[in-house]
């Protein structure tokens, strides 16, 4: 009887024992854990190729801007060595920063297919820059390569003016193309109509109400703005 | 007979101690094995989380905006927003200057604490119309 009692001691002690071990054991664990900041670098590549890409495509975006304004304060300029700076820097950037993380990253263009036009008439104001731009980017796992139609098309045009009673109602198409894909608007762009802000009505079409001062000519002037600049105005006279 | 006693108490002895080796062992790998699982787990969740935010603002145009203007209240504000109540963050803005990278500010947002897993996530931003020049936005993000 007494030999059982100290048997079943002995075993209750064995399993505090165990279980105090446990608990000291995780304890430790944890606050050596946890006393130690931990910085880990997030490196999704499909991530990185996103950014680069989305971006890419801004940096053409904003050589149009200041190409198109440019041309519009008559400045004369030689456009290929102007979007051969910008895309330089650019891409000595992104290397810099990524291939030090273990990235390797190659983008290249062929200087000789650039090509850069506008068209402005009465009412429609139209520029655009070609480029076709090859991104890869491979780490030791993946490696992801694209060919890229990076042309940009900006197209601003007065699609109709209206007079009823003493408001003209004007309309106005602001496009944006890029690349293959047909992106119309750009829905964080802004579209004055004689420095009215006009209202965004879908489907690339901007929409506002002008007061009428009497009969007459009437000017109206349009521009578009969007994160990369001013860059496409229109103008007509009814 | 008090032989044998003493001889059946060192063989539960030794028996007690292998066993708890034994034991403890299992526990202490099957327990690393999980806290190392689970860390990768909210890791990555994090870094998931980051990318994502940092996208989205990328995307609708906001992150350009803020930065370029320099409106470092609005960007934390956006940046708050994309993210669950429980994660906090800071960040960092970079202008890229003659090769390098230059800090404008930062951190921005919550403390970064000295003992924990921090994620950190990075965008570069191609420029804008008045200023061409990158921008590199790093954000640290823990729970």
């Amino acid at each position: 009887m007494l030999a059982d009692v100290k048997k079943a001691q002995f075993y209750t002690m064995a399993v505090a024992v165990i279980a105090i071990a446990l608990i000291t054991t995780s304890i430790i664990i944890v606050g050596i854990r946890n006393s130690v900041q931990n910085v880990e670098i997030s490196e999704d590549i499909y991530f990185v190729f996103d950014n680069i890409k989305r971006e890419t495509l801004e940096r053409i975006e904003l050589v149009l801007a200041n190409l198109t304004q440019m041309n519009k304060t008559g400045v004369t300029f030689d456009y290929l060595e102007i979007t051969k700076s910008y895309l330089d820097l650019w891409i000595s950037c992104l290397k810099n920063e990524y291939e030090s993380r273990g990235f390797k990253i190659s983008l290249n263009y062929d200087p000789s297919q650039i090509s850069y036009f506008t068209y402005w008439n009465k009412s429609i104001s139209m520029s655009a820059l070609k480029i076709i731009i090859s991104i890869q980017i491979e780490n030791e796992d993946v490696k992801i390569k694209q060919t890229v139609n990076a042309t940009h098309v900006f197209k601003l045009y007065i699609n109709k003016i209206e007079r009823i009673g003493s408001t003209i109602s004007v309309e106005v198409n602001f496009t944006k193309i890029v690349g293959n894909s047909n992106e119309t608007s750009i829905d964080y762009a802004v579209v004055y109509v004689n420095d009215t802000r006009a209202n965004y009505v879908g489907g690339g079409v901007y929409r506002t109400e002008l007061v009428s001062l009497g009969p007459g000519s009437i000017t109206i002037y349009v521009a578009a703005s969007a994160p990369s600049g001013t860059f496409v105005e229109a103008c007509s006279t009814q | 007979m008090l032989l044998l006693k003493r001889k059946r108490a060192q063989y539960y002895t030794v028996d007690f101690i292998v066993a708890s080796i034994i034991i403890l062992g299992v526990l202490s790998l099957v327990y690393s094995q999980y806290y190392i699982s689970y860390e990768q787990d909210r890791t990555v969740y994090l870094s998931n989380l980051g990318n994502r935010c940092l996208s989205v603002l990328a995307e609708s145009g906001k992150l350009a905006e803020a930065v370029y203007d320099e409106d470092w209240e609005t960007l934390s504000q956006l940046i708050d927003l994309a993210l669950p109540p429980n994660v906090y963050s800071s960040f960092y803005v970079y202008r890229w200057e003659n090769g390098n990278w230059v800090k404008i500010v930062g951190p921005i947002g919550e403390d970064i604490p000295n003992s924990s897993t921090i994620v950190k996530t990075t965008y570069v931003l191609s420029g804008n119309y008045t200023d061409p020049s990158p921008r590199k936005i790093e954000l640290y993000l823990w729970e």
